[in-house]
């Protein structure tokens, strides 16, 4: 086979890939000592606590030896998960720094099959684009896959976005741009383990095409927005989309809800959100606004069907207080007389005590 | 003799393994990949697409990259 001229961009490029891989390596071996430290941790405290049992038992402290013994379990327990944990860092540790060549070689296969592989050196990002993406009938568009080469050498986190370069967002929400893009984050779901060892081993076109084979697919059991869903109606509450049969109006706000965040009014049963219901303090029941009423004598707001029966609590306080009022009505009647004439003002009528003859409210 | 076989179906990692002489690149990804339908994987042997006749050499590298993987949310 004949041999390529070397691509001066590209060898430069594979140069930074693989200083920030190595980098990685670096952080991921610093992640192993962590964990190493935490099983001595571990180690020391069981040390500890074997030292305090055989005291106990030496000494005969039975009752010591119970929390000791507790403290035993919980030790059995936690030793395992210190010890995956350390496993964990060991195997991501394990990879092995590819060579220059392998990444070149990579860059050189991307730049092959894409077409357009291309790389912004002041943002050192290196991308390709997709076709234009349909799934199920919905049209998306086609979308940039991005690589950041700076952020190859952090051990957490995505180095990569996805943007979509014609975009065609879910209704309800217009950071999805995909099913399975949000704000530029790809949930790679099946994929996501593949795709960080393909950047942990500098396999930059395995990368590339992998993202690719998330996002020419979708998977219906777990989208941000379902494709069912993409042009419904986005609940004024959650967010949650919803088709146009599905989607309850608030009478209230004149808002568009999800079944989840509407009701009903349970005097005048109109649909209304449950942010503009309110609760009737004396049946307790969720009315609209509408359905609510003050009462003339105390300004309660309360139901209109508990305030047609009378049932404010003001009317049990005031029965309540009868027998005070005629015990000290002798003694009091002159400056009471003389407190009603200097507290009453024309339309002050909430303040006032109105007696009701035969317990028939006023209407309001 | 022994290739270097890369799946990315999965957990993409990647490790040598012992294959007989004369192995073709169908008998290979039937073992590696069972169950799997040839078109759902992107086959490459030394970075190139290779038939399914194409015999295995000692060192050859082999990704394996389905061409459809389910995302989520």
């Amino acid at each position: 086979m004949k041999q390529r001229p070397v691509n001066r961009l590209l060898l430069r490029l594979a140069c930074r890939i693989q200083n920030e891989l190595l980098k990685l390596n670096l952080s991921r071996i610093e992640m192993v000592e962590r964990a190493i430290g935490e099983v001595l941790d571990v180690a020391a405290r069981l040390k500890a606590l074997k030292r305090r049992m055989a005291l106990c038992r030496m000494r005969g402290w039975i009752g010591g030896l119970t929390p000791l013994m507790e403290e035993a379990e919980q030790f059995a327990r936690d030793i395992p998960y210190v010890a995956t944990d350390m496993d964990r860092a060991r195997q991501a540790a394990a990879w092995a720094s590819p060579s220059l060549r392998d990444i070149y070689l990579d860059l050189e296969q991307a730049e092959d099959e894409f077409g357009d592989l291309a790389y912004d050196t002041k943002e050192q990002t290196l991308s390709v684009t997709t076709e234009a993406i349909e799934l199920e009938g919905v049209y998306l568009g086609p979308f940039e896959i991005r690589l950041d080469i700076r952020r190859l050498g952090e051990a957490r986190g995505t180095p990569y976005t996805i943007e979509a370069l014609d975009p065609h967002p879910a209704s309800s929400n217009e950071a999805v741009t995909h099913p399975h893009v949000s704000n530029g984050g790809l949930c790679a779901g099946d994929g996501g383990a593949a795709i960080q060892a393909a950047l942990a081993a500098g396999r930059i076109f395995d990368f590339f095409s992998l993202v690719q084979a998330v996002l020419t697919n979708y998977n219906p059991q777990s989208p941000y927005v379902s494709l069912d869903e993409w042009s419904g109606i986005a609940c004024h509450e959650c967010g949650y989309s919803v088709s146009q049969d599905d989607v309850y109006w608030c009478a209230v706000c004149e808002n568009d809800f999800c079944q989840d965040c509407s009701s009903y009014c349970s005097r005048c049963n109109e649909t209304v959100c449950h942010n503009c219901l309110e609760t009737c303090p004396v049946c307790d029941e969720s009315v609209c606004p509408g359905c609510l009423d003050t009462c003339p004598r105390c300004g309660r707001e309360l139901c209109r069907t508990c305030l047609e029966e009378d049932q404010c609590p003001c009317q049990e306080e005031e029965e309540d207080d009868e027998p005070d009022a005629s015990r000290n009505e002798g003694s009091q009647e002159g400056s009471r007389e003389g407190n009603q004439g200097e507290e009453r003002h024309p339309g002050q009528t909430v303040a006032e005590p109105v007696r009701i003859e035969g317990g028939a409210a006023p209407q309001a | 003799m022994k290739v270097l076989f890369i799946n990315n179906d999965g957990g993409g990692f990647a490790d040598y393994v012992e294959v007989a002489e004369g192995t073709t690149v169908e008998q290979f990804f039937g073992k590696q990949l069972p169950g799997a339908q040839a078109e759902d994987v992107l086959i490459r042997v030394n970075r190139q697409p290779v038939p399914k006749d194409h015999v295995l050499r000692e060192g050859d590298r082999v990704t394996m990259t389905p061409v459809k993987i389910e995302g989520a949310a």
